[in-house]
């Protein structure tokens, strides 16, 4: 009896698994990355769910677009190169202790009144001039950008869309070309992202997830965890002050209060935190 | 049959506590630039390059460093350069952390098409009036994208600026 129910169960599963895995081979099929336009974005492949993984290179067409659109929205690259270099190598520190350390992350520094920091998938992270003046020591950086680096190696924009267009039915954003109805399509979710990203902000939790993984990041590399902490602290002296809050850290992210609250908690991992590196000098020297 | 479920629960519950143990006896390299160090200090010598995912059977730890085997080659690791579950391999990765970005694959010939650069302009208008600032073509901002991409760091430049700030494994 047991046994007739368990084959009418794998039965009834197997034909329900059919039909998607014909669409998916079907769909597939369906796109052309031979044309002109196809190039522009290779590899860029269908999101069927949010179990299965965008391929590196479409995540990076989609990263260099935001990126475009980051810098449009809040400056230029700043021109002071030693800076930039050096927050290249703050970043490339943590990112090689982080959970994802295979791909190019790339670190730039944009002049913005704005308080904020940003990452685009693939791995281009963007930190404004402003909070490059908030910020007091190596460590702090560290912590913001180890915290830019989890949302990249936790894939949390992509997710956000995913889920997104999971739920409203769509469930594929195709991207093969720039024209038509294709073109349309990504540079919907182009937009959609950019929402995500700068005026709406990411989930709250994943913005506790990639502060738990930063302060881990950081320890893992020898910085004191608490920077993450200590720049939320002169972000929360800021935030009451602050007269612009439009597409700040302050809109962006969760209340200040209640991250800086988690964060306390777990440094109770960390017993001799306090012996790791921090160096307010260094900090100070590089980024005049 | 009372006796094999209570034999079940105190196997069960032996599990339990054994399993942090045996986390402790096996662990595995999860960051960039792993080194298997002949002794317990980032000046010794190195014994091997380790990449990451390489399983390390723990033999000890003495302050900073878990003295590991791995691979037939015996040594000291970095705490920081390990963890207790094996890294997610990753199936669609990139090139490498010290890999070149190369430039964006944004083209000025998206441009070209009459719909698009009609959108660019609108959007880019928008955004300029939002920054108050004056509109700029898309010609800059690739280049300025590139330019970013385009900086590099190098593996032996990275372990200087750590070693110059005393960090991690170079605290001492």
């Amino acid at each position: 009896m047991n046994a007739k129910r368990i084959l009418i169960v794998l039965v009834l599963c197997a034909a329900a698994c059919l039909p998607a895995a014909a669409f998916a081979a079907g769909f597939l099929d369906f796109l052309d990355p031979n044309t002109k336009e196809g190039k522009i974005f290779s590899g860029a492949q269908s999101v069927l769910s949010s179990s299965q993984q965008m391929d590196y290179k479409s995540e990076r067409a989609i990263g260099e677009r935001l990126a475009v659109e980051g810098l449009r929205r809040y400056g230029m690259p700043s021109s002071k190169q030693a800076m930039q270099h050096y927050v290249n190598l703050v970043g490339l520190a943590v990112a090689m202790n982080s959970p994802r350390t295979d791909i190019p992350y790339r670190f730039v520094v944009v002049d913005s009144p704005v308080q904020n920091a940003f990452a685009c998938p693939g791995g281009i992270i963007f930190v404004t001039s402003a909070l490059m003046q908030t910020v007091q020591t190596e460590a702090q950086l560290a912590g913001i950008l180890a915290h830019e680096v989890a949302h990249v190696a936790h894939r949390h924009a992509l997710k956000s869309i995913q889920r997104a267009q999971f739920f409203s039915g769509v469930g594929q954003i195709t991207a093969a070309t720039m024209k038509g109805d294709k073109g349309a399509q990504f540079e919907s979710m182009i937009s959609d992202m950019q929402n995500v990203l700068f005026d709406k902000g990411l989930d709250q939790n994943m913005e506790y997830e990639a502060d738990a993984t930063a302060m881990e990041t950081a320890y893992r590399t020898g910085y004191n965890p608490a920077g993450i902490m200590e720049a939320l602290m002169s972000l929360q002296k800021l935030e009451a002050s602050s007269p612009d809050k439009k597409g700040s850290w302050f809109s962006t992210h969760p209340p200040l209060a209640s991250r800086i609250a988690k964060n306390q908690a777990q440094m109770k991992k960390y017993p001799d935190a306090r012996s790791l590196a921090v160096l307010a000098d260094r900090y100070k020297s590089q980024t005049r | 049959m009372k006796r094999m479920t209570t034999l079940f629960a105190s196997l069960a519950c032996l599990g339990l506590f054994a399993l942090p143990a045996l986390a402790q006896d096996t662990l595995f390299v999860a960051s960039e630039g792993a080194k298997l160090k002949a002794d317990k200090s980032a000046s010794a010598d190195t014994v091997a390059e380790l990449p990451v995912g390489t399983q390390l059977k723990v033999a000890g730890q003495e302050e900073s460093w878990y003295k590991v085997t791995a691979g037939g080659n015996s040594g000291w690791i970095y705490r920081g350069k390990v963890s207790a579950t094996a890294p997610e391999a990753s199936r669609q990765g990139g090139d490498n952390l010290f890999g070149g970005a190369g430039s964006s694959t944004i083209m000025v010939s998206e441009a070209d098409s009459a719909r698009s650069m009609r959108g660019l302009n609108e959007s880019e208008q928008e955004a300029a009036k939002a920054a108050g600032r004056q509109p700029r073509p898309l010609a800059d901002y690739k280049l300025a994208l590139d330019r970013v991409l385009g900086q590099k760091v190098e593996k032996k430049e990275l372990e200087n600026f750590l070693k110059a700030g005393r960090i991690g494994e170079y605290a001492k």
